[in-house]
């Protein structure tokens, strides 16, 4: 169907052109006129009525294929739902049926006035008389021949008496001239001429009558009937019998025919050649009454038609016409709304859809120039957002933005690094809501809420409680404002400030042990050596009872000195700043090693030890963790000193911290644990619970952590049901495995 | 898709209407005219012809005859050269016609030939085609002119009412209906070298 569809629009295509319809079109419509003139010239219709009548109906099968080709056209395009197809069979509707109702209105009355018109032609009084008129002439002939008939009977009577041939001849010569008869014959039986006399004396031959006529006249009838013959003249032909009545009865019996020709007078000739035409044109214009009506209803339909297909077609034609623009204004509209600026539709006309389409490419050009406008301030947008989160992402310090109403924006990667959170996953949460989340940023939300909900800006401390200890924060906001100068967000940079802080108070504890080894140390040698020189010089010249009060002095002083000298070392040590002696360490066994010695001198205490086989060699300084690890354990040790059953338990596993992997060394005892007012302050020099403590071991735990990139954390904790809810006070060291270790 | 029945609807519509159009053919079948013999004399230098015609007038034509109108008997006798692979070329043609009127006020119907311009009046159309029905036909002007064939010729005789002749309105109804067909067969003769 499609092939066949396809093949026929192809071959009807060049011949569908609107110039060459047009143009047969109109060849058609001046068919259709000259038919219709031709119809109405009766008389004169016949050399080229049928022959426009073909051309018309041609016509209408011509513009019958032009027209279903044309709607198959349309009806695959509305299959297919071409764009504009719809619109155009609506258009097509419309205009048919505008066409089609006028159009059958008036076929419908020119039909109705056409028959009556014909009709009007005829007058029944008309026909009337004329028919009266040839019944009073057929009236007047048919009693001419009774007369005729009477003159011929006398007339046979005298050839009757006839002797011969010669007097016969003569007999009808006179009867003849004396009757003014055209042509007188008498025939024997058998049609055999006898004797003639003929008005013009140069016919051979008599007008022989039918062998019907002669029949009739042979068998005794008479025969008088009225002939028509050349120019409309009339003639009447009387056969007479002329029967001997001697041979009346025998089969002999002479019979003879005698012919009269006598002419109708020549008025009445005339008259009766006028009625006769009058008649005979009369009752051919009845006649043809009904084939009239025929033909000029054919006509009439074919005129309309013709005319209903030319419309149709033109509907058509200016369906699609008028419909193209629109097409292309919807064609034109759907590129644009798929994204295609560059189209632009040919203004085919001057009128309103001209105007229209003109308008489009106006608009579309300056849609064009928008949104180029917009994708350059986009793309400037872009670029500097770009640049902005450069800025933002190489920035140390966080960045964070909040709206109006509290909704966390945009952030940088310190940000997240800073605080240990994956801010990416709260983007577009409210600040309350990432508390709720996250409770250890719970203090910086305090502050920052306090700080949006009163509309100020500043720099304020925020201390926050984390995994590895206090952080503490150097918290700036600033409103973002436009022109309006109305609060449409906030601006929140940070920065960690806790090694600052670390940093700060080991110098200022690194400036009191120098200066306290410094200032110290050095006259503790000649108190020491002063006092052993008294004691040496005057113990044994002082009285008994005076001496051991000497002795006690000295070796009283000796001790102190000792003690202080201890004390300046562990200043000294701890103000040292440690530079590390990196070498690859197996942890475990490190801590074996130290648990060992630590186990022939706490004998009471009992040691669990639970260590990742996973560990590998990793680079630390070995001196260093020693003294780490050999802190913790005395510290655990002493702190069990006064329990039975004393446990401290170490463990080893492999951690990740921020996306670093590392080894988490922890060490538990099931003592009492750590104060809690002092647990924040563990780290920090001179704070101790023991009465003989420095108060600098966890200090330099910390130092040394911090050193290798580590943290140490302390705490309390209790263990579940399957431990028989022990408790006590831990310490976890976290230490980071270099890449260097890994390959190694 | 409920849409486009009425579409379909119209598709099958307009094709039955293009179907019938072609399916729409009056009867087509000869009456009242018949050539019972025909002898055809056939040589270089003349041509006899002689044949017997029936002639007889369908109802409505005897009625329009009866109306006034003009009938023409037209016998068309045409020389063919015949051909192989294309259609016979026509040689000669020898056209017939016999006027018929009807007039009224003697009752008689009117014979006029065309040719002679003469007129004899009947009684009767029995009478009147007794005149013409025996056809005979003498031509002695092919001579020379004749052209030479080698597959030999054809003689074509047939009779019918000369339509062209009828009136205007009257030839628009003869095409259409089959009362106005009235015309014979073609009687065909084969005439060797």
């Amino acid at each position: 169907m499609s092939l066949k569809a396809t093949f026929l629009a192809k071959f009807l295509r060049p011949f569908l052109s609107p110039a060459v319809v047009m143009g047969i079109s109109g060849f058609f419509l001046i068919a259709t006129l000259s038919l219709s003139m031709s119809a109405q010239n009766i008389q004169d219709q016949g050399a080229w009525f049928t022959s426009l009548l073909i051309v018309n109906a041609v016509g209408i099968l011509v513009m019958l294929v032009f027209l279903l080709a044309s709607l198959f056209r349309l009806i695959r395009q509305y299959k297919k739902r071409v764009m504009g197809s719809r619109l155009m069979v609506r258009f097509v509707v419309l205009f048919v049926i505008l066409t089609i109702i006028p159009i059958s209105v008036v076929y419908y009355f020119s039909a109705q006035f056409l028959s009556k018109g014909v009709d009007s032609w005829f007058d029944d009084k008309i026909e009337q008389a004329l028919s009266d008129a040839h019944s009073v002439g057929q009236s007047f002939l048919e009693a001419s021949k009774q007369s005729l008939a009477d003159n011929a009977r006398a007339d046979a009577r005298q050839v009757l008496q006839a002797e011969n041939t010669p007097d016969i001849i003569r007999l009808l010569e006179q009867i003849r001239s004396a009757r003014a008869y055209t042509e007188i014959d008498l025939y024997n039986r058998n049609g055999q001429i006898i004797a003639s006399s003929n008005i013009d004396a140069v016919s051979l031959f008599p007008d022989a009558p039918d062998k019907a006529d002669m029949n009739t006249a042979r068998k005794g009838g008479v025969v008088i009937k009225l002939e028509p013959i050349a120019q409309g003249a009339l003639q009447y032909r009387i056969l007479y019998p002329v029967i001997d009545s001697e041979t009346i009865q025998g089969l002999n019996q002479k019979i003879q025919i005698l012919q009269i020709i006598q002419p109708l007078p020549l008025r009445y000739s005339r008259l009766g050649n006028s009625l006769e035409q009058a008649q005979s044109e009369y009752n051919r214009l009845s006649y043809l009454r009904r084939p009239l009506k025929l033909s000029f209803l054919l006509t009439l339909s074919l005129i309309t038609l013709m005319t209903t297909l030319i419309s149709i077609w033109l509907a058509l034609y200016a369906s699609r016409r008028l419909v193209a623009p629109i097409n292309d204004l919807a064609i034109g509209t759907r590129a644009v709304a798929a994204g295609d600026y560059s189209t632009q539709l040919a203004v085919k006309s001057d009128d309103e859809l001209g105007t229209l389409v003109g308008s489009f490419n106006s608009m579309i050009t300056q849609v064009r120039r928008a949104k180029d406008d917009a994708e350059a301030n986009h793309l400037k947008e872009q670029n500097q957002r770009a640049y902005l989160q450069s800025v933002l992402s190489n920035l140390s310090s966080g960045v964070l933005s909040f709206d109006a109403a509290h909704i966390l924006q945009t952030h940088n990667a310190s940000a997240s690094a800073i605080l240990g959170v994956k801010l990416n996953e709260f983007t577009g949460t409210g600040l309350a809501e990432i508390c709720v989340q996250q409770s250890a940023l719970i203090p910086l939300c305090e502050h920052l809420n306090e700080v949006m909900l009163d509309g100020m800006t500043g720099e304020q401390e925020v201390v926050l409680d984390s995994e590895i200890g206090k952080q503490i924060l150097m918290v700036r906001t600033s409103i973002l404002t436009e022109q309006d100068t109305v609060a449409h967000g906030w601006v929140v940079v940070f920065d960690d400030v806790t090694k600052l802080v670390d940093a700060q108070r080991d110098a200022a504890w690194g400036e009191v042990a120098r200066r306290l080894a410094h200032e110290i140390k050095n006259p503790l040698t000649p108190i020491q050596l002063s006092a052993e020189r008294i004691r040496r010089k005057y113990l044994h010249t002082l009285p008994e009872s005076e001496r051991d009060a000497l002795d006690r002095s000295t070796r009283t002083i000796s001790e102190q000195v000792q003690t202080l000298k201890r004390m300046v070392d562990a200043f000294s040590n701890y103000a040292r700043s440690e530079r590390l002696n990196l070498s690859s360490v197996n942890v475990n066994r490190l801590i074996e090693d130290v648990v060992e010695l630590h186990r022939n001198v706490e004998n009471s205490t009992r040691f669990e030890l639970n260590l990742s086989p996973n560990l590998d060699e990793i680079r630390l300084d070995q001196d260093a963790i020693r003294q780490v690890m050999n802190n913790l354990v005395a510290n655990a040790s002493e702190a069990l000193s006064a329990q039975a059953q004393g446990k401290i338990r170490l463990s080893t596993a492999l951690e990740t911290w921020h996306d670093r992997s590392g080894v988490m060394i922890k060490v538990q005892d099931n003592g009492v644990g750590f104060n809690e007012d002092m647990i924040d302050k563990i780290f920090e020099p001179y704070v101790t619970s023991k009465a003989e403590g420095t108060g600098l071991g966890m200090a330099i735990v910390k130092r040394i952590a911090q050193a290798h990139g580590g943290f140490v954390v302390a705490s309390n904790y209790t263990l579940g049901e399957k431990n028989e809810d022990e408790s006590g006070a831990q310490v976890k060291v976290w230490l980071p495995i270099n890449d260097a270790d890994k390959s190694a | 898709m409920i849409c486009f029945k009425p579409l379909r609807r119209l598709d099958k519509v307009a094709r039955c209407f293009i179907l019938s159009l072609f399916l729409f053919v009056p009867n087509a079948h000869a009456e009242g005219f018949n050539i019972v013999n025909a002898n055809a004399l056939f040589n270089q230098s003349s041509l006899a012809v002689d044949a017997q015609l029936d002639l007889s007038l369908s109802d409505a034509v005897e009625e329009a005859l009866h109306n006034g109108i003009s009938i023409t008997l037209l016998m068309t006798l045409d020389l063919y050269k015949s051909r192989k692979y294309r259609w016979d070329e026509r040689i000669a043609r020898w056209p017939f016609r016999h006027h018929i009127n009807y007039h009224s006020l003697s009752d008689r119907y009117v014979l006029t030939n065309h040719i002679e311009g003469e007129s004899h009046s009947y009684a009767s159309l029995v009478d009147l085609f007794n005149e013409i029905e025996s056809f005979s036909f003498r031509s002695e002007i092919l001579g020379e002119t004749l052209p030479s064939s080698k597959h030999g010729y054809k003689l074509h005789l047939k009779i019918a009412i000369d339509k062209a002749a009828l009136p205007a309105p009257l030839r628009v109804s003869s095409y259409i209906f089959p009362a106005w067909r009235v015309k014979s067969e073609t009687h065909e003769w084969f005439i060797d070298n």
